[in-house]
Formats: C-alpha cells, structure tokens, sequence
C-alpha cells in the first residue's frame, strides 16, 4: 500500500509537469498563430531540430552541456535555499582561468595541459565564488545581489583580458587568439561530435545526486534547506556549508566555462556566456534542484533552444519567443504544482 | 442588570483534512459573564473561537449575534459585531511602539487623529490597572507589559465580546491574580468574556459558566457553583485512566538526588543576547547525575539563551560550562551533542522540525555523524531507518511510514519526533525547554514520565518551562531565573506557589537557615 | 574645474532618477512584504515598451511612459498573483518573471522594429530650468536644472515617505509586510494590500526602466539596464526601506556611476575596463558595510498562509 502512495505520488508529478509543458507549448503556439506564423510547422521545427540528424546531435550537444553544468551550479546552493545567480560570472572567470593556463604554459603536452586547464578553470569559478561567500559568512549579506554583481565586474574583466596582450588583433570583437591546441579537450567521437565535455556532464549529475541525496554533508545541506535554525541547533554548521556549496557550485561553473574554451570556442569571446545563465537557473527551479530531474528538464530546455533557432531560421520567428516560452514553462508548472496539491 | 445572550454559536463543525476538529459544538456567550471554555491542548476550545472571530470557517453550523443570523468570515466582520479576541501567542507588530499597535486598523483618517485615541486608551489603562509605556517599541517590553498592550488594543475597540486565549500562560502567579481581576471588573461592566483555559483551578477562582470541550465535542456544561475540580478534570480527560503525573503533586523531597555527582556545573555564566545587554548574568548552577532541575521563570527572562549557551549554539560571554569536568565554552553544537547531550528546543516549529524532510531524518538529526548511522562519507539509511522506527514506536508518532515528510504532522507529533531524536540514545545530561508545551494531557504525561526515566537512568536533567504545576510535578529542585539571574533555588518538599511567583516577578529568596 | 565638478553632480542627479525610482518601488512593495526580485528584467521590458510607445506615438513621452508603467504594473500583478494567490516563494517567482521579462522587451523590439541598420531615434527628455532657483550658484545647475522627471522622482519619494509614516493607511500597509497575521487578526485585508504594494511597485519600476531610453539613449538596446536593477536591491538595503534614505542613497550609487565614466574622460591612468567596475564594487562594498545595520520589514518576503500553523 506504501509502495502504491509512493507511485501515485510520481504520477502525479509526473502529470503535473505535463500540464506544464503543455501549457507552455499551448502559449507558443497562441504567440506564433498572433505573429501570423505556420503554427503546425513551428512546433515540428521545435521538437526536431535537435535530433534527426548527426549534424543536430552536435549541436544539442554544444549546447547540452555547458547548461546542464551551469543548472548543477545553481542547483547544489539551492539545496539550503542560496541562490548561485553569479554562475555567469563563474563561468566567466572559468573561461578566464582556462586561456590563462593556456597562454601561460603554452609550451606543456596535452596529458598534463587538460587537466591542468580543467582544474584552473574550476579553481578561478571558485575563487569569484570565493567572494559572495565570504560576504555571506562574516557580514550575512545576501548571496543574490552579490552574486550578480560579481557578474557585472566579471564582463568588464573579460573585456579587459580579450582586449589584453593575447587578444586577436583580426577578429572585429573583442576576444583572444586560439589556445594552444595542446589544451583541446578530445575529441572521442567526430560525426555527431562528441568530446570529452560530455562525459563529464554525464558523470556530474549523477556525482552530485549521490553527494546531496547519499552523503553525510549532503544530508546536512539539505537539512539546513528545509530549516536552517533547527539545522543549526542541532549542530550542523549551516553558518559554514551555505558559502562551501556557493564556491562548489562557483567550481562546477568554472569548470563549464572552461570546457566552454578547450571544447568549443578555443579562446575567449566577449558574451559567450549568452544566456546560459538565465537557462540554468529555470532548469534547476523546473527540476527543483534535484540533480537527476535537472538532467530531464536541461535535455528539454536545450530541445527548445534549438527549436527556436530553426524557427528563426527557418520562419522568421524572432529567437526571443523561446524565451518567453522557457520562463512561462517554469511558472507554469509551479501554478500546476499548486493546483494538484489544492485538489487533493 | 438583565443577562442578555449576545452570541449563539450552534452545530459548529470543522474539520482539517480527515481530523473533525469541532464535532457540532453549542456554545453561547451572555452579557456580563465569564465563560470558560476548559479543555485540554487539541480539545478544540481555540478553533472554536476562531471560528467566531472570522480567522476559520465553520465547515457546518450558524453564528447568531444578539439573535440575528450572522456570517463571520473574516476577523473584520467580527470586529464590526464587536467580537474581540486575545490570542494566546500575542499579535503585536515587535517593530511598531505599544500605541501605534493600538491605533493598528482602527481609523482610516489621513492624519494621525491620534489625540482622542490616546486619551481613551489612557482612561481605560487606568480604569483596569493596565499601565503600559505607549511610546516604547513592543520588541522592547517584558512580557507581562506586551500583555497588557493586547488587552489595551481590543478594549480600544469598545467589544461587546472579549476572548482570552490561555492568558495566564506567561505571567507570574501575581500578575495572574491582576489580571484575573481585571477580566472580573470588565464583566462587572456588562461584557460577555470567554477565558479560554486548560488549568482547572483559574477556572474555579474566575468563571461563571463552565464549557468543558473533549476531542472537539462538548463534554459538559456547568455552572461554576455545581462543579468540583475534580469533575472538571474527568470531562475533560472523558473518563480516562488514571491521575498523570502533574495531578500527582509536588515532588516529595528526595535525599538521593543529592548524592549523585554533578553532571553539569555552570560557574559565573554570562551570556549576550545579541542586543548589547547581556541575557543570561554571572549564573551559578550545579546539576547532578540522576536529579532534575526545574528552571522556572517568565518567558524572555534568560532560559533560552541558558540552554543555547550549554549546546554552544550560541557563545557564552564569559564564565565556565562544565559537563562532567569537561569544558563545554570551546566546543561547538555537533561535539556537544556527541558528548551525549539531549535537546529539545523551545520553539519546536523554528528551532526543531525539517518539514521538508522525512520522519527518519528528523529523527537522526544531530547524530548523522556518529558511527551507527554513517561511515566517513555515506549516510547508513537503513540504520537510519531502524532507529527512527523505534523512536515511532516508544513514542506512538502517528505516520504511515518512517519515510514521510514531517511537514504534515501535527503539533504533538512534531514535538514527539523532538523527544524521539532527544532519547534516540540514553543521555548523559538533557536540556528540555517547554517540552510539553501544546501536547494533550497523556501526551504530557508520557513527556514528563520519560525526563524521569532518563533520569532514573543516571542523566543529569534541565528541565525549563513555564508551566510551574509541572515544574513542581517532577523537579528535584526548582531554580527561578530573573533578567538573566538566579533569585534562588528552592528545593522539593518545600515548594510554593507564591514564593516562586514572587521571585519570578524578581524577588531574592530570602538568605534562609538553610 | 569647478565646472567639471558642477558637472559631474549635474549628471549624477540625472542619473540618479532611475535608482530613485526604483528604490521607492522595492520600498513600497516591501513595506507590504512583496520582495521585487524581478527588476532588472522589468526595467527592461518597461524601456523597451516606452521606447516602442513613444517611438509609435510619434514621440509622445508621456505616452511612452504610461506604456512603461503599464508594463511594470502587469509584472507585479502577476509577481502577486503567484506570490500573494498560489502562494510560491517570491525568489523563484521573481527569477523566473525576470527571465520572461527581458524575453518580452527583445521580443517586443524585434516584432515591432527588427534588424535595422540604424536604430530609430525618440526624442529625449530635456533640462527644465526652475526659474530664480536655477540661477543658484553650483546649486541651481545642479539641483534646479534637471529633467522633469527628476521632479517627479523626488516628490514621489515624499509622498511615499508621507503615506508610510504619516497616515493611518500607511501605518495599516507597514503592519502587512512586518506582521500579516497580526494585521489580519484586526482585520485589515493582507491579501489586497500585498496585491497593491506589488502593483504599485511594478509600475514605479516600470517608470523607472521607462527613464532609461528617454534618458540615455533615446532608442533601445538590450544591454540598457545594466545592472541598475540589481543595484535598485542593494541601495534599497541601503535605505532601510524607508524612503528618504532611499532617495539620498540614489544619489550616492549615481554618483559612483558616473564616476567611472568621468574616469575615463579625466583619461586616468586605469585600465577603461575597471572603471566600469567602479559601481559594482562600490555596491558591494556598501553592501558589506551596511548589510549587519540593516533592518528589514520582518515579513519581508514571506508568504502569510491565515490557516497555517503559528508556532
């Protein structure tokens, strides 16, 4: 009978996120039919433009991975209810971290210039991490509003760096020359292409389940979420562990970015953050910072991205749409969740 | 002057989920009156009149006032018919000065038309003895003075109908007794007064009119003069079992708590309150092995800063905390709790439970450290699992699974998991704060008969509450804690009422032959 | 060089209105306990609405700005509708309305204007010149020469100051955001006032992301905000909720704005980059010294449940 309730509660949020997305997918259809669009045609456009064909396997893949690192880094602070809204510029400072050992120790061969390039980018996502944390621990100022300031600080340091000495005189924008191709993740696959980016955002999901749902500390992350009072009454340190999961989740950022670089871009660009940062925080919300449900909701999410660029491309439709689309998706299922809890 | 009814309440039910909370429960108010509405905690005697006052809708049932059908449905209907309420738990805005509070709601003017405001609340101040610095921020007055802020802002409001809910519960026996008098004086007046209560002997010193309420039903009705304490107590217990603990009496003096060997040893304790002046002041205390100390006083006066200072959750300003010879000053929360150290917290909702998180993690919170539930890095669920299970089971938490959420049980079973994480081992020394506060009487009694047990079993016990009758109940000696400072101990067999009282309102004990 | 320093204040007055604004619109919705987490996306939406309006009005400023408003006061009906009605937490609503908020003001260009070469110009606000007080020395230029919207701006924060403190209504709205369940047990309606503070907020905001366009371009760009809704939150911190604070507060994180495009005019010998940063560190820097002072409306951003367990 236990085990039933169990199911029927699976079920119901199960449906619940259905609604949502239907909803969602509802809205678009409403604002495509307004904008005098081919509305049957848009939704295939949406739902097919990542598979189907090698060539769209790699592109959600370029696009899949940063972002579901980006929702883990938001994702872990929000197990005691901190929002990480500064893993843009984490990711920045990562991206940062990684030309740096690039241009620095251009000379080192690849067995020891990736993970080194790995390990500066997840070392420079904490260290901007480091900041906010530190606020919060001595002064208890709120890790929102400093987090994202250290975003605005970090655009202006990535402008600074891309128009410095390693900037790339012939690009019209502002960004550096190529890193060494010693500091290339691997490539383990070429058509879809696939690189070494992906296993590690397959392995940290799972990693960062078994810390928060399996772990000592994770229980005690969890515990000073659902009260922070009662968590530290009852010794754990909630006082230490909020600014310790903000300078993880700085890591984890950190570490997207520079995969961003070694993976992707190969040097630094002016705005290859895009809108990372505001996708991750609605991944994570959707999948309410469950680890394995920000695995579901960013391969959704990046779905829908990239069905917005085909729309774009394809009819015309201005990219934003999806946009909307994403955040109206997220309120959605908060007002379903609300709905199912009130019926019962 | 003719009794005139001015409320009927008939058939009220009200149910929360699958509880029937109020099985159609009668209940009439008259002029000039005192009705008590006596019950145990859970009994239903709050719902009822909140029914009244606009703030829960009757699932069934009609409100007549003055003989007219009316439809209560929002604390600003009911304040129209002139129906106020005191709650038990004050409703005063911490940041707001007494009057500004009192002024709260009342007018809609653009100005503060506040001169005849203050000269009425000023007359009824008088009239009842309920002085009160009007120009001060409630966050700053003691207790018994936000009290009197309460009573002040309702009267301002001219009721024809007064509910006081469990009133008494933080005051002294003095400032009872004034208080008592007060509500006397203002149904003299022709208001028609509720007093809500579960301690017995108010009700024969104040009511007129007795309303005893069990499991949401009505269990009797009796006039003031026809009733004995003792029936009291049976309709409010239904007829059950035998006398718990807390109608057993004081504690007869013992010698063998005496004889154990000090557990915990304070030495010229001083504590911060985080505002600048200290809470706790240069405490002395000693409590031995096998022996409760019951610390008495009106809330605010020091206690929770005291039990915070011994499970370091908050820092002690200077002196020492020993526990068995052990320092506790320079140790954090996680260390002390592994000394064997049990807690249970005051304010069960804010400082105890994780709603969000399973019965089983409420239970093993403060322990998910220690071998039998972890090795280094992975939680041990299943022990997890089988511990908590026990725990459900000594103390009958009532949950279809150890892995449901704790966020959907009641107040009492809340507070049950609190004990069950406290006793999850037999302690060395316990600090319970109020642990029986909101439980019903067998819940209270099972409560009180466990602090005893772990104290058979060789814990030293602190045993804080504000609730003297069970203080008396089951401590071996009773400390009285004053603005931070001990007015003196008392020892069992000698316990007095009025002589604690006294020195909860800040009287030294008097330098004794003892 | 005195003219320089009567400048730099001119501009930084100037530009001061937008953070005066909008500190009176967390102040307000505050006071109430709506926390407006939304800003920075909402001031967007509402400039690129008041662009749009008054671009499409034919540069009718006025026009433009009660579409801005218009704008903020949708997105604080719906910050209420989910935080007040189905009661979520005001965090979560507030990310996910931001994000939707600057979908909407790209959207909305791109649907109305998209890919031009040269982006459409409306007419900017201009210098009023109060007169006998503009003539002032140093304060005249400063204070007395400003666009009206500076006027508006300050008076606003008077009569905020003056509804909270100084009348009953306010002294009823203050106890909602410090203490609903108390103000529902005297039965004053938690529920409408919450919904009032959030509307009102969203549309003071949305005059103040409506500034931006009419202020310091005089067309839309997507990067236009800037950071300054984030800012809003720090200086609101800053002022204590309470209004006068607030609106002296603005001028000091103007100030630090326009330092740092002084900065690179006085051609300091600082990378231009870093200068940019001034008003962010600045910003946290005040965070860090005030954050410990700071005393919020106790209620502030809890949701009140009226049949929800107390204690």
């Amino acid at each position: 009978m236990n085990k039933d309730k169990k199911g029927d509660k699976l079920a119901a949020q199960v449906a619940t996120y259905l609604i949502g997305v239907a909803a969602a997918l509802a809205a678009a259809g409403v604002m495509l039919g307004l904008l005098g669009k081919n509305v049957a045609e848009g939704y295939s456009l949406l739902l097919t433009a990542s598979f189907g064909s090698a060539t769209n396997l790699s592109l959600f893949t370029i696009k899949f991975v940063p972002l579901l690192l980006m929702s883990l880094a938001f994702a872990i602070p929000l197990t005691l209810k901190k929002y990480n809204v500064g893993n843009e510029g984490q990711f920045l400072l990562g991206a940062v971290g990684a030309v740096t050992v690039a241009f620095m120790l251009s000379s080192l061969p690849a067995l020891a210039a990736i993970p080194l390039l790995l390990i500066a980018s997840a070392a420079f996502g904490a260290f901007w991490a480091l900041f906010p944390a530190l606020m919060l621990y001595k002064f208890r100022v709120n890790e929102i509003v400093s987090t994202i300031l250290m975003n605005f600080i970090s655009f202006y340091l990535v402008l600074y760096v891309a128009t410095g000495p390693w900037r790339d005189p012939f690009a019209g924008h502002p960004e550096t020359q190529a890193i060494p191709s010693a500091f290339d993740l691997p490539v383990l696959l070429t058509n879809p292409a696939i690189n070494l980016g992906l296993v590690i955002a397959v392995l940290a999901p799972l990693a960062s389940y078994y810390y928060i749902f399996r772990s000592v500390q994770g229980f005690e992350l969890r515990a000073s979420g659902a009260n922070e009072r009662a968590a530290l009454v009852f010794g754990v340190n909630s006082n230490l562990l909020a600014p310790m999961s903000l300078v993880i989740g700085g890591a984890i950022a950190g570490l997207a970015g520079g995969m961003e670089v070694a993976g992707l871009q190969l040097r630094l660009v002016d705005g290859m953050q895009s809108n990372y940062a505001a996708l991750s925080i609605i991944i994570a919300l959707i999948a309410y910072g469950n680890p394995l449900g920000v695995i579901v909701s960013a391969i959704f999410i990046t779905v829908i991205e990239l069905g917005g660029s085909a729309m774009n491309a394809v009819m015309g439709v201005p990219v934003e749409l999806v946009y909307v689309i994403e955040a109206l998706l997220l309120l959605f299922i908060l007002m379903a969740n609300v709905f199912e809890r009130r019926r019962r | 002057m003719p009794a005139e009814e001015l409320v009927r309440m008939t058939g009220i039910a009200k149910r929360f989920g699958d509880v029937l909370a109020l099985d159609h429960v009668d209940f009439g108010i008259t002029g000039g009156k005192v009705h008590a509405l006596l019950g145990e905690n859970g009994a239903g005697k709050t719902t009822l009149m909140n029914v009244l006052y606009g703030l829960y809708r009757a699932d069934e049932g009609r409100v007549e006032i003055k003989g007219k059908e009316m439809a209560i449905r929002t604390p600003r209907d009911a304040l129209r018919h002139r129906i106020a309420m005191v709650h038990q738990h004050f409703r005063l805005v911490s940041n707001f000065t007494s009057f500004e509070n009192i002024l709260l709601g009342t007018g809609r003017g653009l100005k503060f038309e506040a001169r005849a405001q203050r000269e009425k609340v000023e007359s009824i101040a008088r009239e009842y003895g309920l002085s009160v610095d009007l120009d001060a921020k409630v966050k700053a007055l003691p207790v018994g003075a936000q009290q009197r802020v309460e009573i002040l802002k309702v009267l301002a409001r001219d009721p024809l109908v007064l509910i006081l809910d469990e009133p008494t519960s933080s005051l002294t026996p003095q400032e009872a007794d004034v208080l008592l008098g007060a509500i006397k004086k203002l149904a003299m007046n022709g208001l028609g007064v509720v007093f809500i209560t579960h301690k017995v002997r108010e009700v024969m010193s104040i009511a007129d009119e007795i309303t005893v309420l069990n499991g949401g039903r009505v269990a009797g009705r009796l006039q003031v003069s026809e009733s004995g304490e003792k029936r009291l107590v049976e309709l409010m217990m239904g007829g059950r079992g035998a006398p718990p603990l807390l109608q057993a009496g004081p504690t007869p003096a013992r010698t063998s708590a005496a004889q154990g060997e000090p557990a915990l040893v304070l030495t010229s304790v001083s504590v911060g309150s985080g505002k600048g002046a200290s809470a706790v002041e240069e405490v002395d205390l000693a409590v031995r092995h096998g022996e409760i100390l019951g610390v008495a006083g009106v809330s605010g006066n020091g206690q929770r800063e005291l039990a915070e200072a011994i499970m370091c959750v908050r820092r002690a300003g200077s002196g020492s905390i020993k526990l068995d010879g052990i320092e506790l000053t320079r140790l954090n929360t996680k260390q002390v709790i592994s000394m064997g150290v049990g807690y249970i917290p005051e304010d069960r909702m804010g400082d105890g439970i994780l709603p969000s998180m399973t019965i089983a993690e409420n239970i093993v919170l403060g322990r998910e450290h220690s071998p039998s539930f972890s090795d280094r890095f992975a939680l041990n669920r299943k022990a997890m699992g089988a511990a908590a299970l026990r725990g459900v089971e000594d103390y009958n938490i009532k949950t279809t699974s150890v892995e449901a959420h704790a966020g959907v049980l009641s107040g009492g079973n809340v507070q049950k998991i609190l004990i069950a994480r406290a006793f999850l081992t037999q302690c060395k020394f316990l600090v319970a704060h109020n642990p029986t506060r909101g439980l019903d009487i067998a819940a209270t009694d099972h409560v009180l008969r466990s602090l005893v047990k772990q104290k058979e079993g060789g814990a030293g016990v602190l045993l804080i509450s504000e609730d003297l009758d069970e203080l008396m109940a089951v401590s071996d000696r009773i400390c009285v804690l004053f603005k931070g400072q001990v007015m003196g101990v008392v020892e069992a067999g000698s316990y007095d009422k009025y002589e604690i009282g006294a020195m909860m309102a800040g009287k030294k004990k008097e330098a004794s032959a003892s | 060089m005195t003219d320089l320093v009567t400048d730099f204040f001119r501009v930084a007055v100037a530009v001061s209105v937008p953070y005066i604004l909008g500190g009176q619109a967390m102040t307000i919705s505050g006071r109430s306990g709506i926390f407006l987490v939304f800003n920075e996306g909402v001031m967007l939406a509402s400039a690129s609405a008041t662009f749009l309006a008054t671009f499409l009005s034919g540069g009718n400023i006025i026009i433009g700005l009660l579409a801005g408003a218009a704008m903020g006061g949708f997105f604080g009906l719906v910050m209420g509708y989910f935080s007040i009605t189905l009661k979520q937490n005001q965090f979560v609503v507030g990310l996910a309305l931001l994000v939707a908020a600057v979908g909407i003001a790209n959207f909305m260009y791109s649907v109305f204007i998209g890919v031009v070469i040269k982006p459409p110009q409306i007419p900017t606000l201009l210098p009023v010149h109060i007169p006998l007080l503009s003539d002032i020395p140093y304060l005249g230029p400063v204070l007395f020469s400003q666009n009206l919207m500076f006027y508006f701006a300050v008076i606003l924060s008077i009569l905020v100051w003056a509804f909270l403190y100084r009348t009953r209504y306010g002294l009823n709205f203050r106890s909602v955001g410090e203490n609903p369940r108390v103000a529902d047990s005297l039965g004053i309606n938690v529920s409408l006032t919450r919904y009032a503070g959030a509307v009102a907020g969203g549309i003071v905001m949305g005059i103040a992301g409506g500034y931006l366009p009419l202020y310091f371009t005089g067309t839309y760009t997507p990067s236009l905000v800037n950071g300054r809704g984030w800012i809003v939150i720090a200086l609101t911190l800053f002022g204590r909720w309470n209004p006068i604070p607030v609106m002296l507060g603005a001028l000091l994180f103007a100030a630090a704005e326009v330092f740092g495009i002084y900065g690179q005019i006085l051609n300091l010998p600082v990378p231009s980059q870093f200068l940019l940063m001034i008003p962010f560190i600045v910003t946290l820097a005040i965070l860090v010294q005030t954050y410990r002072k700071t005393e919020l409306p106790e209620g502030l951003a809890k949701n009140y449940d009226r049949e929800s367990a107390e204690d």
